[in-house]
């Protein structure tokens, strides 16, 4: 699967940490991007308060994308830095996932409105180093590994 | 026990599929584990319900850790809510069981994917905190 291509089609993007005391959080992501490094750099929330707390170098990150078909593939990898605050080309990213988002739901009838509701008032940024993907589209194949990445 | 400071019965909007809700888990050695589920069921006003169909990892790690957090969205008002969750129980039979199932046959039904979509349990978590996130911010 081309996965740069997957995760820039208005995909629905959500994700996970978990602190030392391994309690999870559940938070959505508004937009990934491939870093020179070929380092996935995520948008969460800024209302994910325990990751931006908990999340330091080494941390297990799980993200998973999900389009409107239900193919869904999830990435798990590891923090390379702790929470960033988004520069300019993130709020780009940004601006086209929410483009992107908006006319992918509209498909499925769901307002812009709606969707913007959801939207936070801020994000900060985490950049993953990929090690493992996983395909979670529902059916007998889901959980299955990819295999390794790069 | 004292009164949960939150009204999961007052959130009908968060508990009709309409926006996927996502649940997080955590396995023993730190690894967490995002998925997105169909639908949210409200059980009791501290509790509430998952179907579990294809949640292998999710499953395992409950199983050595039975916290878990979800996030879901009110799709009458917009208000997206994180719900700290303690796994209970599984129930793959009773009352609440068939209920889950007549929704999941539901919405395999309507995605023409009745062989796919088997629910394998009801799976019950005890609500911890409901914090309220994006939205209108609607004072008690």
């Amino acid at each position: 699967m081309d996965l740069a291509a997957f995760i820039e089609s208005g995909v629905g993007m959500v994700g996970a940490s978990a602190g030392d005391d391994l309690v999870p959080e559940a938070f959505r992501l508004w937009g990934v991007s491939w870093d020179p490094d070929g380092h996935l750099r995520a948008l969460i929330s800024s209302d994910a308060t325990r990751t931006l707390a908990t999340v330091k170098p080494g941390a297990w990150l799980s993200l998973t994308f999900v389009d409107m078909t239900m193919r869904s593939v999830q990435v798990k990898g590891r923090a390379v830095s702790g929470p960033e605050l988004p520069n300019r080309a993130d709020v780009e990213v940004m601006r086209r996932y929410r483009t992107d988002m908006v006319a992918a739901f509209a498909t499925r009838g769901v307002p812009s409105l709606l969707l913007d509701a959801i939207r936070p008032l801020a994000v900060f940024a985490l950049t993953v180093a990929v090690e493992e993907l996983y395909n979670q589209t529902p059916g007998p194949k889901a959980g299955a590994r990819f295999g390794e990445h790069q | 026990m004292n009164e949960p400071s939150f009204d999961l019965a007052s959130m009908p909007g968060c508990f009709d599929g309409v926006i996927p809700p996502l649940i997080a888990t955590c396995s023993a050695e730190g690894v967490p584990n995002a998925t997105n589920l169909s639908q949210l069921h409200y059980v009791d006003a501290s509790h509430v319900a998952l179907s579990n169909q294809f949640f292998s990892k999710t499953t395992a790690n409950l199983a050595d850790n039975p916290r878990a957090s979800v996030l879901v969205t009110d799709s009458e008002t917009g208000n997206t809510y994180r719900l700290s969750l303690h796994f209970e129980r599984s129930e793959t039979s009773g009352a609440l069981f068939e209920e889950l199932r007549a929704s999941i046959d539901a919405i395999a039904a309507m995605m023409g994917a009745t062989e796919i979509f088997k629910l394998r349990a009801a799976d019950v978590y005890r609500v911890l905190d409901c914090e309220h996130l994006t939205g209108p911010k609607i004072e008690p």
